[in-house]
């Protein structure tokens, strides 16, 4: 990470009264940019049983305060070999929340750190199916289907991040961020509770997940 | 700059560290009914007799024949008794877990011995149930879940089936109390 911050391009650096002053004459509104997330695609590509991939946009508020909107898309079509067991979901998410940049006095980095909140939610259906259900205590002469499909759930969450975001070429950035997931809430049903949630991952009471994304300062 | 560097690669590592697939099937995937043996106060107590329960359903079953030819043929048996036996004998037993069926009903044949033979005698319990095929994960598969609907009993030897809990799923807890008339010596 400290070759992402080499001292030599940090630029002059400037006596913190004089930054302060300069935070403060600096205008509220700083630019808009739009990302793409491509960590999820990767992991698709290389195996994954998800891909989940999502728009971002944020605006920049005095460099300090960058709200932030992700929408994107989840999806999965799962098969464990061991137990046939298949579950199938798709569906887009999208959350909304607020980064804060920790280097908002220093905007002559090429890059900062930041932590931020978002607040996730998803509107999906799933299909779940195994193998047949034998009675396996009274003869196994009772065999039951387990074959249900498109189950309505919603599911919400909240995530903690920390990440970095740098400049690679002109308006061109890349950032990368851990995330930290809480779920809130993930109906299920009388026969079923949805495994994979889009947006925020295999369904547990908290997850991690690394993002990592690219990004284009809009000239506006 | 530097702390917080080490911060962030901190919180990486922990991803990494936690990121590792760790799939949490249940200990008990298989579900029980709870019975508790209580006496005519509610107090948990255990039983002198020997109790064996058999269990006991109703279904259609499919028998092979096997042909003069020796080819085999299949032919369904409907409304076969099927039975099998779970606890065998126990001394002492002041709780059981049986397993229902997948049909709608079964069974449990409640089979008492006093010592020494002195007594021999069957309460039979009709539970009445509605099955929940449950899946949890992709790794853990599916369950059954069950819920009470209705029972009836038989009262040679047991007071009256309460039960406490309609709902049996994999988690441990009593779903019926079982009284029983007891007689101590000091009563």
């Amino acid at each position: 990470m400290l070759f992402l911050f080499p001292s030599s391009i940090w630029g002059q650096k400037k006596d913190k009264e004089t930054l302060k002053e300069e935070y403060k004459a600096s205008p509220l509104y700083q630019g808009s940019s739009i990302g793409i997330e491509i960590a999820g695609i990767g992991g698709y590509l290389l195996g994954g049983d998800i891909l989940s991939s999502e728009i971002l946009l944020q605006s920049n508020l005095k460099n300090r305060f960058l709200p932030t909107i992700e929408i994107g898309y989840g999806k999965t079509d799962a098969v464990n070999v061991a137990n046939n067991m298949h579950y199938k979901a798709s569906a887009p998410y999208f959350r909304i929340g607020m980064d804060y940049n920790a280097f908002y006095l220093k905007p002559y980095l090429p890059g900062y750190l930041y932590a931020g909140l978002r607040y996730g939610r998803s509107s999906f259906s799933y299909d779940v199916s195994g193998p047949d259900m034998v009675d396996p205590n009274f003869g196994n002469h009772i065999v039951l289907p387990y074959h249900y499909e498109g189950e309505r759930s919603k599911a919400s969450w909240l995530e903690a991040v920390v990440g970095i975001k740098v400049k690679i070429y002109k308006r061109f950035c890349m950032g990368w961020a851990v995330r930290y997931k809480i779920r809130i809430k993930a109906e299920e049903h009388e026969t079923s509770q949805p495994w994979y949630i889009p947006g925020f991952g295999k369904n547990a009471s908290t997850g991690f997940n690394l993002s990592y994304n690219l990004i284009y300062n809009l000239p506006f | 700059m530097r702390k917080l560097a080490a911060l962030f690669g901190f919180i990486l590592f922990l991803t990494i560290l936690f990121g590792c697939e760790v799939e949490n099937c249940p200990p008990n995937s298989m579900t029980y009914a709870h019975f508790s043996l209580v006496d005519q106060h509610g107090r948990a107590f255990k039983s002198s007799d020997t109790i064996s329960i058999i269990g006991q359903i109703e279904t259609d079953v499919v028998v092979y024949e096997t042909l003069p030819d020796g080819t085999q043929q299949s032919h369904t048996v409907y409304d076969s008794l099927v039975n099998d036996t779970f606890i065998n004998r126990e001394v002492g037993a002041n709780s059981f877990k049986l397993p229902l069926s997948y049909a709608n009903q079964t069974r449990f044949i409640f089979v008492y011995r006093g010592l020494n033979e002195s007594f021999r005698g069957e309460d039979t319990i009709d539970i009445y149930h509605n099955n929940i095929p449950y899946f949890t994960n992709l790794d853990c598969g599916t369950m059954m879940f069950y819920t009470i609907t209705q029972t009836q009993t038989t009262h040679h030897r047991l007071d009256s089936l309460v039960v406490t809990n309609s709902n049996i799923d994999n988690y441990d807890k009593e779903n019926f109390k079982i009284y029983y008339t007891v007689i101590t010596s000091n009563e």
